[in-house]
């Protein structure tokens, strides 16, 4: 098998912390996305879903970083570290990042031509009549009905969904390997939401182009992607193709994430939500850090942080489904 | 913990001799030279002028009261020190607006050479000057560089430009002042009336300040300086009436933006009337903008009424403008108009760097242009 | 767009209106012979026939020969308006230089500032740009003059620019020799306003910087550069374009002092010799002269700002 397109081993992301010092709000992620494949990567606010996306081409805000120790690799090659005008030549041309609000991702000054325009120039040297006749074909691409004409506007004069798909053309302007979205249809209707969802699915499957997915909402997922992570407060506790995860969880917190959504077949059950909210990163638990919020949790969870279990490459962290001299592969 | 405490006790020693030091050290620039300042000029009148103060102390003279004044001043400063040295600080005591201010080290130099200057133009005649000063003080010859006698030595007339300096800032602070807060006062009432009342009021207001800013007011009042025959307190009123529309774009739309906030309409309902919800609610809650404009303007006003007298327009009095008009070129007389501009500057910037700090403790997002 | 350049035309004539009789209102009150002398000596016409005008009557005489262009005429200058016509050029030439170089110094230290943030060099020009800021033009005028004119002069050299006036006295054979002649006034003023325009440029800069835009655009591979100009500064430079029309009457009123320091034969000037020499004429002309000048700033100002951003467009159209 070839290896994979991106390796991050061991990703810890060091926020600043109120009273000073810094505390890790991404601990030790492990993650990988094959060429072609989509994953997910589900969370409650504040697990560090956008932290550890951010930090794939170090994008992070000013005064956060990247712990030392931390590996990200595209095709093998490591990019923590590296010097800014390598991360320049992977980021939109290898990597391309689509944010959750479109309307402040693009710059209101420019009109969306002018701005995929740039992509083009800077990362595939195209120019003139060259450069104009692939904008319209990427904004075609992407679903939009008039593109001379959006092409020429201003972003306020597009919609929500119009928006976001504009910005999806301008990821795909640079051609990357890798599309990573996060929470791309949060801020967009229920209706359009999903409209953007298959045009994701259909881009990837179009172009093999691997799909990074970042959403609190585990049907979002269940819809376009064939592995998934769940993140909790910094770490991955749970991942695994979409189907084993979703029918059978073994963590917790994914049944709890589970359960907290609404259903619109079956019986009528009003969602469960998980009690409480992820801690700030200063003040996370010892041991699981689930446990303050865990129905089933033991002594030992309190204590002591759980190893991952259950067989490759459906696997999960929890001292519940963990039986001594057997479960961890 | 421990650190802590030795520091406090080499405090109470250092604050003994040096009150505010201890202070200043401990990055309350403000607070330490508002107590440093009293302290050690009245040190060196005691030192110069023994003679003087010992005669005239206990006098009703206006030498009497002045240095009665400063020495006062400097044994609030040294009690004042010695008692913040020695009792402990207050775990996260003092967060209010005003004590951020007070100790934001920019503004405090700001302030710190504010009170220099009011100090010195309200106690500097009478302590510095000989008693029996004479206006035109005439000394042996013009052009004199900076002496013992002349510390900012004399000018073409053979005055000593010390006392013209003195006399300046009493021109160029106290019309600059009174300019300042009239102006301001102007644009909050007319501001805040028109924001909160709305309607056409609001209409009439901003049309007028509208046309105000985009007038080249100083060239109308050298026009109008140059034909009418101004006093201090007519100066001062025009000079005010330029300054109101920056104001009062600013506090109005404070006002517009208060008066749409629930707490407002809930006073109304309330029965509250107009005028009281005005003065008693949405005004306080403007009063940073409402600094931040006034210091600005006193800083404008301080800049057109040097620049008129620099245009040999203002007051026949003296002023710093007039000063440095004087001055003529730098050189090779850079000590005519030199005090007197270095000083300016240094005013003005003081104005500037509290009305920094205030807005940045206000509201650190405000973007507020005069 | 044209709706909003007709509206924004309408709103400039009035403001012209209101300067005239600001003008004439100052006039018109003033203690003293000033106002006959103003209003009918100056003319040409008869002067001394009949009872004095009233208020209304003098008025309209004043708005409908202002509204020829004609500016009356004075004994010690002549024709007012061509008198003041040929130094307009001198004026304009310190404004607009004044103000490029304003906007260079000014976009150039906030775009540094910004890029820096936090740094030493970052405080030290906050330092550097509050005190140029707080400095008077006639002070920073008289500054520059001092070291470059005067203490070489003191130390026997050679001045390294011009001592006063506006170009050599044989007459300026090329508009080279004028360059001179400039370069102290028009930095004086450029230091004056770029300051201001520093200390607006660094905080809208660091305001659009922390925009998603420009980290979507750091996510797009773009060079710093890019990012900084493109993105950054031009939203950052949208509200200085109307910015410069506020401060376009600082920029006039600098040009009198700055005119009065390097004695440069401009409209400023000609007014400060024209209260010397009791010419109320050019004095009034003057005035009205700068006051236009601000009008029609503010115009530009306007329009270039509609032009600029696409959204006010949008906003008028609705
Ligand atoms: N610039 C920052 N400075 C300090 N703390 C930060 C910063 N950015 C994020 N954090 C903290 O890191 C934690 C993870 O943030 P992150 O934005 O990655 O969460 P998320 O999983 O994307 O949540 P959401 O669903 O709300 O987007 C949060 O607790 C947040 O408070
Ligand atoms: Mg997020």
């Amino acid at each position: 098998m070839r290896s994979p397109l991106l390796e991050i081993r061991n990703l810890g992301v060091e926020v600043p912390v109120p009273g000073g010092g810094a505390a890790a709000a991404v601990d030790g992620v492990d993650l990988s996305v094959a060429h072609g494949e989509r994953v997910g990567l589900v969370g409650e606010s504040g697990a560090g879903k956008s932290l550890t996306t951010l930090a794939l081409p170090n994008l992070l805000p000013p005064g956060v970083r990247i712990r030392p120790g931390s590996s990200v690799r595209l095709d093998g090659r490591e990019l923590v570290g590296a010097p800014t005008r390598d991360l320049r030549a992977v980021r939109g041309k290898r990597v391309a990042l689509v944010f959750q609000d479109p309307t402040h991702a693009l710059n209101p000054a420019l009109t969306v031509g002018s701005q995929i325009r740039e992509v083009l120039l800077v990362h595939r040297g195209l120019r003139g009549g060259e450069a104009r006749a692939e904008t319209l074909r990427l904004l075609s691409e992407v679903g939009l009905p008039d593109p001379a004409r959006t092409a020429a506007d201003p972003p306020h004069r597009l919609s929500g969904g119009m928006r976001q798909r504009a910005c999806i053309a301008l990821a795909l302007a640079g051609e990357p390997d890798l599309l990573v979205a996060d929470e791309p249809t949060t801020a967009l209707d229920v209706t359009v939401q999903a409209r953007i969802l298959d045009l994701l699915v259909h881009l990837s499957e179009a172009r093999g182009l691997a799909l990074l997915l970042v959403s609190h909402d585990l049907a979002v997922v269940s819809r376009t992607c064939h592995r998934v992570a769940v993140m909790y407060a910094g770490r991955v506790v749970e991942k695994g193709p979409v189907k084993a995860v979703l029918e059978r969880p073994l963590h917790p917190y994914t049944r709890a994430l589970l359960a907290a959504r609404p259903r619109l077949t079956g019986p009528r059950t009003l969602p469960a939500p998980i009690a409480g909210s992820i801690p700030a990163p200063s003040a996370w638990p010892t041991g699981c850090r689930f446990h303050p919020r865990c129905p089933d949790a033991l002594d030992r969870c309190r204590r002591e942080a759980p190893p991952w279990v259950g067989l490759s490459p459906h696997r999960a962290t929890c001292w519940l489904h963990w039986e001594p001299g057997g479960g961890a592969s | 913990m421990q650190s802590v405490a030795r520091h406090q006790r080499g405090g109470v020693g250092l604050s003994v001799f040096l009150p505010g030091a201890p202070q200043i050290l401990a990055g309350r620039v403000a607070e330490g030279l508002l107590a440093l300042m009293p302290w050690l000029s009245a040190i060196l009148l005691l030192v110069l002028r023994a003679d003087l103060v010992s005669s005239q102390l206990g006098e009703g003279s206006t030498v009497g009261r002045a240095s009665m004044a400063l020495l006062a001043a400097a044994g609030l400063a040294w009690a004042w020190s010695l008692r913040d040295v020695s009792t402990p600080p207050e775990a996260g005591a003092g967060q209010g607006a005003w004590v951020r201010i007070v100790r934001d080290p920019w503004a405090g130099i700001g302030l710190a050479i504010l009170l220099f200057f009011a100090g010195l133009s309200l106690l500097g005649p009478p302590l510095l000057l000989p008693e029996d000063p004479g206006r035109t003080q005439t000394t042996e010859e013009g052009f004199l560089p900076p002496s013992m006698d002349h510390p900012m030595g004399t000018d073409n007339a053979k005055s000593d430009v010390f006392e013209r300096f003195l006399d300046g800032a009493r021109v160029t602070l106290g019309i600059g002042l009174l300019a300042g807060l009239g102006g301001a006062l102007i644009g909050v009432t007319l501001g805040a009336w028109a924001g909160f009342t709305g309607g056409w009021v609001d209409r009439v207001v901003m049309r007028c300040v509208d046309f105000f800013i985009a007038l080249p007011k100083l060239v109308l009042l050298i026009a109008l300086a140059a034909l009418y025959d101004l006093g201090p307190v007519t100066l001062a009123l025009f000079i005010a009436f330029v300054q109101w529309p920056a104001l009062a774009r600013i506090v109005r739309a404070e006002a517009v933006a208060l008066a749409q906030r629930e707490f407002v309409h809930a006073l109304r309902a309330f029965g509250v009337s107009e005028r009281r919800i005005l003065f008693r609610h949405v005004l306080p809650n403007a009063q940073g903008v409402i600094l931040v404009g006034t210091a600005l303007a006193v800083a404008n006003a301080l800049l057109i009424e040097a620049g008129l007298s620099f245009l040999g327009l203002g007051l026949d009095s003296a002023s710093w403008g007039r000063l440095i008009k004087d001055g003529g070129a730098l050189f090779p007389h850079w000590w005519v108009g030199g005090f007197a501009g270095m000083s300016l500057v240094l005013v003005v910037v003081a104005l500037n760097l509290v009305a920094d700090a205030v807005r940045d403790v206000f509201d650190p997002r405000a973007d507020v242009t005069v | 767009m044209l709706s909003y350049a007709i509206r924004r035309l309408a709103v400039a004539v009035v403001l012209a209106f209101g300067v005239a009789t600001v003008c004439f209102a100052l006039v018109w009150f003033a203690p003293g012979d000033e106002r006959s002398d103003l209003l009918l000596s100056g003319r040409g016409a008869v002067v001394d026939t009949g009872p004095e005008p009233g208020l209304v009557e003098a008025y309209g005489d004043w708005v409908g020969s202002l509204l020829r262009g004609d500016l009356g005429t004075s004994e010690r200058s002549g024709n007012v308006a061509r008198w003041l016509l040929a130094r307009l050029p001198h004026t304009l030439a310190l404004s607009v230089s004044g103000l490029v170089l304003a906007v260079v110094f000014g976009v150039g230290v906030g775009v540094l500032q910004a890029a820096r943030a936090g740094t030493v060099l970052d405080r030290l020009l906050t330092l550097g740009t509050v005190v140029a800021y707080s400095a008077p033009a006639f002070w920073v005028g008289i500054l520059l003059g001092g070291a470059f004119i005067h203490k070489p002069m003191e130390l026997g050299m050679e001045p390294l620019f011009p001592l006063t006036g506006v170009a050599p006295p044989g007459g300026a054979t090329s508009l080279l020799d004028y360059i001179p002649y400039l370069v102290l006034p028009a930095l004086t003023l450029g230091i004056v306003l770029g300051a201001g325009i520093a200390r607006y440029t660094r905080a809208a800069m660091l305001e659009a910087l922390a925009q998603d835009y420009v980290r979507s655009a750091r996510a797009r591979g773009l060079s710093e550069m890019r990012v900084l100009f493109r993105h950054g500064l031009r939203t950052a430079l949208l509200p200085l374009i109307s910015l410069l029309g506020v401060y376009l009457p600082v920029l006039l009123t600098g040009a009198v002092f700055v005119e009065t320091v390097f004695s440069r034969t401009g409209i400023g000037l000609a007014m400060m010799e024209a209260i010397l020499g009791q010419d109320l004429q050019v004095l009034m002309g003057g005035a009205l002269m700068f006051g236009f000048a601000a009008v029609v700033g503010n115009l530009i100002a306007d329009l270039l700002y509609g032009w600029a951003d696409p959204r006010i467009g949008d906003a008028v159209r609705g």
